[in-house]
């Protein structure tokens, strides 16, 4: 748990809650939030350090996610394709062509 | 084993089109070519995820086949080459939960936790490591591959039309038949449940 809790009272009318703030964040990370609603998300962040906090590891999940999916070089894959699979790929689709036939 | 050279078209963008006429077709000729042509590609992608070119090579087979019987329904919003590395991603994953014996997670219980007044209560140690690195060592793909992995088919697949296809809201939307609406809380609750499952890891790792 962090030492330094929301400094926000959340009795106060008109100011974003915590709880409040996942639905505008994937707008926000992409750019999209705007108007009222920005500078309300944004007024919430300067006085809270926890979701400042979240949303940081929030865009890191995003990142990883993206490289893990992603990543791949090109010079990782193989010069040479092993006949035999491709021979067993094509006979196992054959199969199963025949399967739903 | 015999080893082979794979096929390598001159102009991939025309090949592709002459490719998936043929394969809508059913030229079993297509196909073919579709996996010479795209095999050391997709066991990389494969072998990164399961490191175990035995494992890469089984589940490179099992999405060619999954490509196959699914190649109807293929519509053309992306790349041949994009959806094929999404179905062999998926079908390494599912690999992986298997060998690993990871358990599919519950998104609902990985959710954000708040008090009765609305104040944030799931944030731990920060996160020393930062989404500014380029790169990912290999044990912490492995965590996150473990963790995507875990994640129920409905939020595995949005999580990769989105990162590996590229598709926006509507896109995604149309590709699930949901509304974009649904589309964001998915994804949202996705990315939340990752988040969860990647934190003692990403704290451990900071120390």
């Amino acid at each position: 748990m962090t030492d330094k809790p929301c400094q926000h009272d959340h009795s106060h009318d008109g100011m974003l809650l915590c709880s409040e703030l996942a639905q505008f964040l994937d707008d926000y990370l992409d750019g999209k939030l705007e108007g009222e609603t920005l500078e309300k998300f944004e007024a919430h962040l300067k006085l809270c350090p926890p979701c400042v906090q979240y949303i940081e590891s929030y865009k890191s999940t995003i990142h990883m996610t993206h490289k893990a999916l992603c990543e791949c070089e090109e010079d990782e894959a193989p010069k040479e394709v092993p006949e035999a699979l491709v021979q067993a790929i094509l006979h196992s689709c054959t199969g199963c062509k025949g399967e739903e036939d | 084993m015999k080893y082979v050279d794979p096929y390598i078209p001159e102009d991939p963008v025309a090949e592709e089109a002459e490719l998936l006429q043929g394969l809508r077709e059913g030229d079993a000729q297509a196909f073919e070519k579709l996996v010479r042509w795209h095999f050391g590609r997709l066991f990389a992608v494969a072998n990164r995820i399961l490191r175990s070119e035995t494992d890469a090579q089984d589940a490179v087979q099992e999405a060619f086949v999954m490509a196959y019987r699914a190649m109807d329904r293929f519509d053309g919003r992306s790349k041949l080459s994009t959806w094929l590395h999404r179905i062999t991603v998926n079908a390494a994953l599912m690999r992986l939960r298997k060998i690993k014996r990871l358990h599919e997670v519950s998104v609902e219980d990985l959710g954000p936790k708040f008090s009765d007044e609305g104040y944030r209560r799931d944030v731990g140690p920060t996160w020393k490591r930062t989404a500014e690195e380029d790169t990912l060592e290999q044990e912490r793909a492995d965590q996150v591959h473990e963790a995507i992995a875990q994640l129920p088919e409905s939020y595995r697949e949005i999580i990769m039309l989105r990162d590996i296809e590229q598709l926006d809201t509507e896109q995604t939307a149309k590709a699930l038949g949901i509304k974009p609406g649904a589309v964001k809380t998915r994804l949202h609750r996705a990315r939340q449940a990752l988040r969860e499952l990647l934190d003692p890891y990403m704290q451990e790792a900071g120390v």
